[in-house]
């Protein structure tokens, strides 16, 4: 009893973010280079990221902040993250944005998966979970369930969705080994046994839960890979498998992989019983489809990502800026225009968050929604514009990338003198500019830049079918009208189509 | 006046003997001219749109001063409902000729109703200048006068200022005065409109120095004003509606004017000899947020048409299914969404000024503008590609469909799910957007109209509020002893 206490006690004189820190300590499998990882927090390749992400979570007990990124419980009597927060209007939607902005923002957009996106996956499906009584009489009372203890807890949540890229010119079933792709192998009195693996599950190794489900549609006869699994990271004979780490323990040269290295695992399942209460659908290719369509959890999730985009855009902008005006170059014209361009980025990424809230819906679950053409169309741009930013920062900063000296402390050191001179910017010391340069670095030049490259360019899809699915979802029947119109006045017919004046049936689809 | 309709008041007022040359000839009956017809016919049905029902209360406002209906592009507004008001009057004329009329005057008539909204604040040393822009305005609102600008210096040697070239005559001035006004003379470009319109704006563009004083003068000028002439490029009208279906009716006529010594009556004269004065007014939030608004509407109307064309292409053909193909009509509906979002924010994110008049947020509109310099060539690229051949493919006209070997035509012209007719006339369509010389001139005309976009972009970067984005950069770099991460540096810093 006294023991209890006492632990009780050292729990209470932790911070929230140390008690996430803590709680990592759960007996999960985690395998960095061909060893297993017995304590992530004091790993070096994690350490950096967990110290982030300490303080990320504390923020949410800091008076300064915690009405920004949460909003009270009296459940828990603690403040909670607005990512869990079921918008009922557009003001709650604006909530939902500052709270994602502000983390985005002190990790400089180059954190992208903060939880928040799975979080907010949890969060629609809680609110439209009655959608999915008809596939399970069940689902709405475990979704709340889970709801519930992730937005208690402070439950940190990835997904792993896609099968491992095998053979792509084939379909999970026709696989040549049956363990390929995940499946239910056997069902049993406490759960379901999954065999087979899962990617890409970014920042698994400091998560709670895994969300699986399948990212492609699926045919009738792959019921066995048709399911929505909540699976706890440290089941026994799960195994997270981390590609090579990007972190740095040098954060004076290297300040981004100091902070913000997030890893991207592979996930083993090596017959793992996952309980009934965390198997949520199963066996059903509709159901699964429609979880994966569902308006509400894509708007809000989808609505999280185009917040961290700005920041990460603005992040690229305020580097590039910095890099121009420190060596003088922002007084050429084409480097004038280069940073135009970047603005111009920030700008209409910025413009689409705001029209995808200008025109919130209400939804038949109750909630109101960010409009998902402005959403889909920022995260089709994102694909091209961040590879262009970080093109644009290379262009700007040119041959002094290459001509840092390899640590900022040699700047105190035999050479001082010649180096301060030397290494030194228009406007700033040569400390400033080492560093300034050393941070530019971290973007363009280093395993963790170029992972972010890919990742931009790649995360929700392939681009090329990103631009085609938008194409595929939107409504395209105003085009044949405004044809039809062209043709009618070209006739020397009424400017009129559809009984309307065509002005007016043409605002509300300009305004929808 | 009373019984004429507002297009029969327009064609009477542009046939006041007004020197327009075209092709070395001076044009007599300009709204019969073949090169004219088109476009005169299609101002015109947009002033009688001010007068229908449907319509009216969209396109105008109660004038404060007649009381009657006068075209909303006029309207100073006092809230977000009269940017609005001004939105729904732009699109509508802008949607009635599918954003391919890029000068109807409303981008003018925004300059004179920003001008006249900031007239305390303007006009330097000219104390008259409120009283005069006030008087102008009136009478243009209350008049429905059409203008257009001519602003630009004509292209001789750009590396050149005014007083340093050899020919006094090449930058325009002012080469006599009188007590009543001054007498201009020089040359001004590119005055899209104005064989047709009432009105012309003159004023340098670019920022004059202290010592090019003598040029920088503002003056409104009618365009049958003697001694002034009216210089136009090859005409790019054509008279076969059903071949060129654009170039029928929307040939806006690019002109040079040239002031062979051209009176302009002081209360004309808004400015004069005072590059400072001038510059201000270049800049005024008011007339560039009212004018530059109107070019975002107008430019959503010109990429919803592109996108549709491709569309409709690419449906009557058959291609709709190919991946490459959707991904490329999936970045038509990028950029078309990516302007409505930058059009609503503008919106959204309008202010009062200090003197309560209602401004759309200029950034948003900047980025457009910015952005459509590149988008429009793109579209017209990628339209390209989903015509394709195709657009070499059709035959030389309609009407042989229903000739010798129409059959024949009908059979093998036809498309997936559309009669030969119907995929040629498309495809015609869409060879006017890309190829015609009228294509060609939009795609220009899209890159430049605001100025050379190495220019605008670099605008763009120098008046944007930068500390918001490198005030957290800074303040990383600076961060000189971070946190302990949970165990010891390995470098023992």
């Amino acid at each position: 009893m006294r023991r209890m206490k006492e632990e009780r006690k050292r729990e209470m004189a932790q911070s929230r973010g140390e008690q996430f820190i803590r709680s990592l300590q759960d007996g999960r499998s985690i395998w960095l280079d061909g060893k297993q990882v017995k304590d992530v927090s004091g790993h070096p390749a994690f350490r950096g990221t967990l110290q982030t992400l300490k303080h990320l979570f504390d923020s949410l007990d800091d008076k300064e902040t915690q009405d920004k990124i949460g909003y009270w419980n009296p459940t828990t009597g603690t403040y909670v993250h607005n990512a869990f927060l079921v918008p009922r209007s557009r003001e709650d939607l604006r909530r939902r944005r500052e709270a994602f902005a502000y983390w985005a923002n002190e990790t400089h957009g180059v954190m992208s998966r903060l939880s928040e996106f799975a979080r907010s996956l949890v969060t629609g499906w809680y609110a439209s979970r009655h959608a999915f009584t008809p596939f399970d009489p069940q689902f709405a009372d475990k979704i709340t369930r889970y709801y519930e203890e992730a937005r208690d807890k402070d439950l940190f949540v990835t997904t792993a969705l896609l099968d491992p890229q095998i053979d792509r010119s084939k379909r999970p079933g026709e696989q040549r080994h049956p363990d390929a792709v995940l499946r239910i192998v056997r069902e049993t009195e406490d759960g379901v046994i999954v065999r087979g693996a899962k990617m890409i599950a970014t920042s698994a190794p400091y998560c709670h839960d895994f969300v699986i489900f399948p990212y492609h549609p699926l045919k009738e006869d792959e019921k066995q890979h048709a399911h929505l699994l909540i699976v706890p990271a440290n089941l026994p004979g799960l195994h997270i498998v981390c590609r090579e780490s990007f972190a740095s323990d040098r954060q004076e040269e290297h300040p981004l992989s100091a902070r913000y290295e997030e890893m991207d695992a592979v996930l083993f399942f090596d017959d793992v019983l996952v309980p009934w209460e965390r198997v949520l659908l199963k066996g059903d290719i509709q159901a699964v489809w429609q979880l994966r369509m569902n308006g509400v959890a894509n708007a809000l999730a989808f609505h999280q990502t185009v917040v961290r985009l700005l920041a990460k855009l603005q992040f690229v902008a305020g580097v590039s800026v910095a890099v121009a005006e420190s060596i003088g170059a922002q007084h050429f014209l084409h480097v004038q225009e280069k940073l135009g361009e970047l603005v111009t980025q920030v700008e209409s990424i910025k413009a689409l968050l705001l029209a995808s809230e200008i025109q919130s819906r209400p939804h038949e679950s109750g909630t109101v929604l960010p409009s998902m053409v402005p959403i889909e169309t920022a995260r089709n741009l994102g694909t091209r514009y961040y590879p262009r930013a970080i093109e644009i920062l290379k262009q700007i900063g040119a041959g002094g990338y290459m001509q840092v000296p390899s640590t900022v402390a040699e700047l105190e050191g035999p050479l001082a003198e010649m180096m301060n001179v030397s290494y030194a910017g228009r406007h700033v010391d040569a400390d400033d500019k080492v560093r300034l340069f050393k941070l530019a670095w971290d973007l363009i030049g280093s395993p963790l830049g170029s992972r972010h490259d890919l990742y931009e360019r790649f995360y929700a899809g392939d681009p090329v079918r990103t631009f085609a699915n938008q194409y595929l979802h939107y409504d395209k029947s105003d085009s044949s009208r405004l044809i039809r119109h062209f043709w009618q006045v070209h006739n020397g017919g009424e400017a009129h189509f559809d009984g309307k004046p065509f002005s007016e049936s043409k605002l509300s689809f300009t305004n929808q | 006046m009373e019984n004429h309709s507002a297009s029969q008041n327009y064609r009477s007022r542009i046939n006041d003997g007004r020197k327009v040359w075209l092709g070395g000839v001076e044009i007599r009956d300009l709204p019969n001219h073949p090169a004219f017809r088109g476009i005169v016919e299609t101002v015109a049905s947009l002033l009688d749109l001010q007068e229908r029902t449907e319509t009216r209360d969209a396109l105008t406002f109660p004038s404060p001063g007649s009381g009657k209906p006068v075209n909303a592009a006029f309207l100073v507004p006092r809230s977000k409902e009269d940017i609005l008001h001004r939105h729904a009057a732009f699109q509508i004329w802008s949607d009635a000729t599918f954003g391919m009329m890029s000068r109807l005057s409303e981008y003018s008539r925004s300059l004179l109703t920003g001008w006249y909204a900031s007239r305390h604040r303007l006009g330097g040393n000219s104390q008259a200048f409120a009283e005069k822009i006030a008087g102008y305005y009136e009478a243009s609102r209350d008049r429905d006068w059409l203008s257009t600008t001519a602003l630009h210096d004509p292209q001789i040697d750009r590396s050149k200022g005014p007083s340093e070239t050899d020919d006094p005559d090449a930058y325009l001035r002012v080469v006599k005065e009188t007590r009543d006004g001054i007498w201009v003379r020089g040359a001004k470009m590119i005055a899209t409109a104005a064989p047709y319109v009432d009105e012309i704006f003159v004023y340098p563009y670019h920022r004059r120095s202290g010592g090019d004083w003598q040029y920088a003068t503002m003056f409104a000028v009618p365009v049958g004003t003697p001694g002034l002439h009216v210089v136009c490029r090859e005409s790019f009208a054509s008279d076969q509606r059903e071949e060129h279906p654009l170039s029928y009716k929307y040939d806006e006529m690019d002109a040079v004017i040239i002031f062979d010594d051209v009176f302009i009556p002081s209360e004309r004269i808004f400015i004069k000899d005072d590059p400072e004065a001038i510059w201000r007014l270049r800049q005024d939030p008011a007339a560039n947020a009212l004018s530059q608004h109107q070019t975002v509407v107008r430019l959503v109307s010109k990429l919803q048409f592109l996108f549709s064309v491709a569309n409709e292409i690419a449906a009557a053909i058959g291609i709709t299914h190919h991946l490459h193909i959707q991904e490329k009509l999936g970045e038509l509906i990028v950029q078309l969404e990516t302007i409505k979002a930058l059009l609503a924010a503008s919106e959204e994110l309008a202010e009062p000024d200090d003197s309560g008049v209602w401004l759309p947020a200029i950034e948003p509109l900047t980025t457009a503008r910015n952005l459509g310099s590149r988008y429009y060539p793109r579209s017209i690229s990628i339209l390209q590609h989903i015509a394709a051949g195709g657009l070499m493919q059709h035959p030389a006209t309609l009407a042989e469909l229903d000739g010798p070997i129409g059959d024949l035509l009908r059979k093998y012209y036809r498309g997936a799910a559309v009669s030969a007719q119907e995929r040629i006339r498309l495809f015609k369509l869409a060879w006017d957007l890309i190829a015609s010389p009228l294509g060609s001139r939009h795609e220009l005309y899209e890159i430049f109209y605001s100025g050379d976009p190495v220019r605008t972009y670099a605008a763009q970067y120098a008046n944007y509020d930068k500390a918001p984005l490198t005030d957290p950069v800074w303040r990383m770099v600076r961060t000189r002893s971070p946190e302990p991460i949970l165990s010891a540096d390995k470098n023992g810093r």
